[in-house]
């Protein structure tokens, strides 16, 4: 039924949940929308924001600031169904995120080893988010696979592909192999507690 | 003041950092040199700006990938890289990027490992530079040194064929100075050369033998040194301090040779380059000249005194002092009379070339009037010229006439050839024309006829001993070829110039002068 939510309703739903984000993971937004779209599409998102109701312009944005993660989920939703991105879209957007963010680069230096990352990414998550949390639930480097949980974190379901794209994107940052691949295993919409991924590599 | 050191202190660190990542962000998109980070797995972490506009990928195509891609040389990069991990210096090499449009550039890659506080390997900084101008500045400077060695290694053939050339040019120099040394020091004649500051450059052996000085004692010498060393001191009397002009005298040295000192300057365009002097050993020449001389004079004066007699005595016969002769018999000894006669002139023509050459035709100069002179000489040819049917003309300056020095007898005489020569070869109707002008320094007298004139290949001998043109040989069998080498002497023993100009068939125009007399003074001085 929730397909037939008007964009209004979902964007006051959401704007109900609680839960902060750097503002610099909004910029990176920003940045892929001008990638794809051009600069017109930074003022198309910025003018249907405020037909929502919720005004804001990117560029006044600081990347170390907190703003309301819905309002960057509403972001995302409203580029999706202004400029008719698929979840293929998403996805490269997710991909596209930790190339680009400046928090990931400022975790660079962490992105040596598979073990050495994932030690540390609750901290990262921490650096992201002021909810929620994100934790390795499985480690098995022989068998070429990795776990992440993420809990306390639902916003909307186009985040789920976001964040599959991120974590393989730093996955194969820092696994040698190939076919690196990623799976939703476990999904807060779906009426599990949590979120989680699985990714491997051959 | 106060408020915003409160806001100093007060700052936030996230602002803080964010203006630090906004400082990153800001030099990122300036610097002009294209970076990136690399992860321990050569996985691209980060890149700028530049580097975009280098490799034309953006940063969501290249970020992620593999650093190989951006190379063709795939072993190398991975070789370099992996260096890097074990350096702490900085390694630059030289790569061939292959851009996203696949167009291939060369860049200078230079690459730093990034360490963390435990030195455990984070992964890297490559910056890479677009060599392609350097690339080609490079190729076009070995290029160029390849043409220039190239050049040089022509050029240095043909130093060698330069060289060759001139070791050739060397022997042959050597060789032809070495046959030129043999000449001179084997020359009968001796040779003393003055170079252009009239030093002595050059003695030969011949020289040293008729001074009877050694070359060494003397080369180096000026003309004026050669004064002190007994021998040649007499050539440099002879030659003065300078040698400005041609000129051949003789010279008599200690030894009593005779030298004919010939000194012609060495002149090389408008360089003067020094002078020769040629010393030509003519003592027997001069011995023979004084024997024939000696012989003539001898024989003319033993011939003058019986032709004497034979001439009193004809005259004798023929004034009827011995006796009345019959015709035919006055006509016969007429003739012998006749040639008698010349006989007798002939002997008179050599003694006085004897004399003339023996240096004893001395003569006494007294002032006469050269007019009355010519006067009385065309008196006495009058009656001849009206037995030839010639009219002879005399033409007289209106000037008035100075009076010359002059040997009276010897001036007749030299007249006299002159006037005989024109009637002698002037056919009959014929005229004589004989002039006196006179100028500032001296008197001008030509006598012009209009006879058979001097061939023109002839005309250098005229004043020659026993010279007797062609033409005249064949016409008139008279005259000894003595007159003229006679009157050239008599006419220059008077310091005066005798010359002529003729047209064979037409005639000819003898011209003598004699200098008034303050130039025969100063001429008698300079003896």
């Amino acid at each position: 039924m929730e397909q037939q939510k008007t964009l209004k309703e979902i964007a006051d739903e959401l704007m109900k949940i609680k839960g902060n984000v750097r503002g610099e993971v909004m910029r990176v937004d920003a940045s892929f929308i001008r990638e794809k779209e051009g600069e017109e599409g930074i003022s198309v998102v910025e003018k249907k924001m405020e037909e929502l109701g919720y005004p804001f312009a990117f560029k006044d944005i600081k990347p170390l600031s907190w703003y309301p993660e819905a309002q960057s989920v509403l972001v995302i939703i409203v580029a999706k169904e202004s400029f008719d991105w698929t979840e293929s879209d998403i996805f490269e957007l997710g991909d596209y995120a930790p190339k680009i963010s400046f928090l990931s680069k400022m975790f660079i230096k962490y992105f040596v080893s598979l073990e050495r990352i994932l030690k540390e990414s609750p901290k990262y998550w921490k650096t992201h988010f002021d909810f929620g949390e994100l934790e390795p639930a499985e480690i098995n480097e022989k068998e070429k696979r990795v776990v992440i949980r993420i809990k306390g974190y639902k916003f909307h379901p186009i985040i789920c592909a976001y964040h599959a794209a991120y974590f393989l994107r730093i996955i194969k940052s820092s696994v040698r192999g190939k076919n690196h691949s990623v799976e939703e295993i476990k999904c807060s919409h779906k009426g599990d507690s949590y979120h989680e991924y699985l990714m491997k590599w051959e | 003041m106060v408020k915003k050191e409160e806001q100093l202190t007060t700052r936030n660190p996230v602002e803080d950092l964010e203006d630090m990542q906004r400082y990153i962000e800001e030099l990122t998109v300036f610097l002009p040199l294209a970076f990136c980070t690399i992860n321990p797995l050569d996985i691209i972490l980060g890149i700028n700006q530049a580097f975009q506009d280098l490799t034309g990928y953006k940063e969501m195509e290249i970020i992620g990938g593999s650093i190989e891609v951006l190379f063709t040389e795939k072993k190398k990069i991975s070789n370099f890289v992996s260096k890097l991990s074990e350096e702490k210096e900085r390694i630059t090499k030289e790569f061939t990027l292959l851009r996203r449009d696949k167009k291939e550039i060369p860049v200078s890659v230079s690459g730093l490992a990034r360490r963390d506080e435990e030195n455990n390997f984070l992964g890297y900084f490559l910056t890479l530079s677009d060599v392609t101008e350097v690339k080609k500045f490079q190729e076009e400077l070995e290029r160029k040194v390849a043409e220039k060695t190239q050049e040089l290694e022509n050029s240095r053939t043909a130093l060698m064929n330069m060289l060759e050339d001139v070791e050739e040019a060397r022997k042959k120099a050597e060789a032809e100075r070495d046959k030129t040394q043999t000449i001179v020091a084997n020359l009968t004649d001796g040779l003393v050369v003055f170079d252009k500051n009239s030093i002595v450059s050059l003695v030969n052996l011949q020289t040293e033998d008729f001074f009877k000085v050694k070359s060494k004692d003397v080369i180096g010498k000026s003309i004026a040194d050669l004064n002190e060393i007994p021998g040649i001191n007499l050539l440099e009397n002879l030659l003065g301090m300078e040698i400005k002009g041609a000129y051949r005298k003789e010279l008599i040295t200690k030894e009593g040779l005779t030298l004919e000192v010939s000194a012609i300057p060495l002149i090389s365009g408008a360089e003067k380059l020094g002078a020769l002097v040629i010393l030509h050993d003519i003592s027997r020449e001069k011995t023979i000249e004084k024997i024939k001389t000696e012989f003539v004079s001898i024989t003319a004066h033993q011939l003058r005194t019986p032709l004497s007699s034979i001439k009193w005595t004809l005259r004798m016969l023929l004034d009827g002092d011995l006796g009345e002769i019959t015709d035919e018999q006055r006509e016969f000894i007429e003739k012998t009379y006749t040639s008698n006669e010349k006989m007798i002139s002939l002997i008179n023509d050599l003694l006085d070339v004897t004399r003339i050459e023996e240096g004893r035709y001395l003569y006494r100069p007294v002032l006469g009037d050269i007019e009355e002179i010519l006067q009385s000489m065309l008196a006495s040819y009058n009656d001849l010229a009206k037995a030839r049917r010639l009219k002879i003309d005399f033409k007289k300056s209106d000037k008035k006439m100075s009076k010359v020095m002059v040997d009276v007898e010897k001036i007749r005489l030299a007249i006299q050839n002159l006037l005989e020569n024109a009637i002698r070869y002037t056919p009959v109707g014929g005229t004589i024309t004989v002039s006196l002008k006179r100028d500032k320094k001296e008197v001008i007298i030509s006598i012009k006829d209009s006879g058979v004139g001097i061939p023109k290949d002839q005309r250098e001998r005229v004043f020659s001993k026993f010279f007797r043109a062609t033409n005249v040989v064949k016409m008139e069998t008279e005259g000894s070829g003595l007159g003229l080498f006679i009157t050239k002497n008599i006419i220059e023993a008077h310091g005066g110039r005798i010359w002529f100009e003729s047209e064979e068939g037409k005639g000819a125009n003898f011209f003598f002068t004699i200098p008034i007399k303050e130039e025969f003074e100063t001429f008698i001085e300079g003896f």
